[in-house]
């Protein structure tokens, strides 16, 4: 009865301290997410000054070409990352990009987004890769229909029926038909918060033997996520699998660095090694409770570690614990 | 892992009060969610319009193109595993390119191992059938490398990639089952946009203790295959 008394005294604070742990996560992290919608909601609440402002810069974007047209010697060129204009003399032949209108081998239904190419040229390559030879370069000017993307490369179709495969750097400025700059997306370091579907795997120690798993995790909000996993263990004597579905709160999730928490229950499985005498298999329910922390290499990958405490509710007398600490990749799709 | 286990003796109330103590902190935790959500909800409705622009609002829709970055497929070929014998494989993969440079991969694979040779001398055998059947699966990184065309006759041009691969998985026979390395290099030949074809050399290295002994096991594959991308 002591022995059980102990038992219960030694899970039980740990459990409270962990959920403690976590339920404090992720209230913490929803105060921020609070804090954070205020501006987004005030943003949200004048969306005409922000259309307003679009368009003033989208005229302002149209105007050097029709400024060059009537002065062709000078052409306001805003340059990257300050704040200043130069004048530069701009070239004595210009396209003026408005004018060339979009040609019908270009027009190919709805679905087919055509954009109008703005840089000098941009480089038709045979597949989507930088090793693969450029076998055709469409000027300023010309109208492209883009039909297809592999990783960050489209595939292009030019006026003269020409297809091959474009960056999406070499596409980011060009204009779409409603003659406002494009936006090709998911290209800004931000843009990861909107990603949803995680997959990883790491490796580790569970027990103090090699531990691989995989992870598959699905973010409801920007702090609160739902992860399954499926763990492996191969031991000398037996080999455990063991999967759970957890509830993961990721309070600075907006961060470069995000430490995690979160609880969970699973199935775990022990199968001794046919090799020995007498064997009996094992298997329990589980529960489980983790804190991590992530680390975003770019806006896709990131280095995560781990550490978790299992609890297998091995009869209705018995439970298993166990400790495990693995560090692994993961990517966002 | 049974023989260093700690094993508790907890009574069916405790393992209640866990499992109280678990769903407590889930229905606390989803309280602070709701209540936060309905602290922002009257934010919105503080700020005050004082010009309203007569200007149209623009139906801006975000571009979205098909895509192929996943690619399913079939293999064919060998395996040969260091102990029992080399027989054919097959199997199937899901993969999925991240970027030009780096893709995983999910490999399930079928082959067959025998205990013919032990037979000769030792009559019993190894296994409890002479031929048990092998499965293994593992997820996989890669990395493209010497991307470039390869030129069939005169006329043709094709797309080509190497890759180089590792990973880990897990391998079974004989109700056994292995934590399984694999690291190989392969080649990739574009034949068009939505299918290559590949050639695959992979070793597979698990630890083994059939054979009295317990040690680590190289096992290489040699496979043909076809992949789709959709």
């Amino acid at each position: 009865m002591s022995g059980a008394r102990s038992g219960l005294s030694r899970l039980l604070p740990r459990s409270l301290a962990i959920a403690g742990v976590f339920a404090c996560a992720f209230a913490w992290g929803n105060a921020r997410a609070a804090d954070a919608a205020v501006p987004t909601a005030s943003a949200a609440s004048a969306p005409a000054a922000a259309v307003a402002a679009s368009v003033a810069s989208a005229s302002a974007a149209a105007q050097p070409a029709s400024a060059a047209e009537a002065t062709p010697l000078v052409a306001a060129v805003p340059v990257p990352g300050s704040t200043q204009t130069v004048d530069i003399p701009a070239p004595l032949a210009t396209v003026s990009a408005p004018t060339v209108p979009v040609p019908d081998s270009v027009i190919g239904g709805d679905k087919i987004e055509r954009v109008q190419v703005t840089d000098p040229f941009i480089e038709l390559h045979t597949f989507p890769g930088r090793g693969y030879p450029i076998f055709f370069v469409a000027a300023r000017g010309e109208w492209i229909a883009i039909e297809l993307r592999h990783t960050d490369w489209y595939k292009v179709r030019t006026a003269g029926g020409k297809e091959g495969w474009v960056t999406r750097a070499q596409l980011q400025t060009t204009l779409a038909e409603s003659g406002l700059e494009h936006n090709f997306g998911d290209v800004a370091f931000n843009d990861y918060l909107a990603r949803r579907v995680e997959l990883g795997a790491g490796y580790g120690r569970f027990h103090q033997e090699p531990m691989i798993k995989f992870w598959l995790s699905y973010r409801l909000s920007d702090t609160l996520s739902i992860e399954s996993t499926l763990g492996q263990v191969q031991g000398v004597f037996s080999g455990t699998t063991l999967w759970h579905v957890n509830l993961q709160a990721e309070p600075w999730s907006d961060e470069r660095f995000s430490p995690f928490a979160g609880i969970g229950i699973g199935q775990f499985k022990n199968i001794p090694n046919q090799s020995l005498v007498s064997f009996q298999t094992t298997n329990a329910r589980l529960s489980d409770a983790i804190i991590g922390a992530r680390y975003h290499l770019t806006d896709r990958f990131m280095i995560r570690v781990d550490y978790a405490v299992y609890t297998a509710f091995v009869s209705e007398q018995r439970s298993l614990e166990y400790r495990a600490a693995t560090a692994g990749l993961s990517f966002f799709f | 892992m049974t023989a260093k286990s700690r094993s508790k003796t907890v009574p069916l109330l405790a393992l209640r009060a866990t499992a109280a103590t678990l769903a407590t902190a889930c229905m606390l935790a989803l309280l602070a969610h709701g209540s936060a959500r309905a602290a922002d909800a009257p934010a919105a409705d503080t700020s005050d319009q004082v010009i309203v622009p007569g200007v149209e609002r623009r139906d801006v829709q975000k571009p979205k193109y098909p895509s192929n970055d996943f690619e399913i497929g079939l293999f064919g070929g060998t395996y040969s595993s260091q102990n029992f014998g080399t027989s054919g494989a097959f199997g199937a993969r899901l993969g999925y390119d991240i970027t030009e440079d780096f893709f995983v991969e999910a490999t399930y694979g079928l082959s067959k191992v025998s205990d013919k040779e032990f037979r000769q001398i030792l009559p019993g055998g190894i296994f409890t059938a002479e031929q048990e059947k092998l499965k293994y699966y593992d997820l996989s990184l890669g990395y493209n490398f010497l991307p470039g065309e390869v030129f069939i006759g005169k006329n043709w041009a094709k797309a080509s990639t190497m890759y180089v691969i590792g990973g880990v998985g897990s391998t079974s026979f004989d109700s056994q089952r292995m934590q399984t390395w694999n690291f190989g290099v392969g080649a990739k030949l574009f034949l068009a946009d939505w299918v290559a074809l590949r050639a695959d050399v992979r070793d597979h290295i698990f630890t083994l203790d059939l054979l009295g002994k317990r040690s680590a096991t190289q096992n290489p594959e040699l496979t043909l295959g076809v992949a789709f991308f959709f």
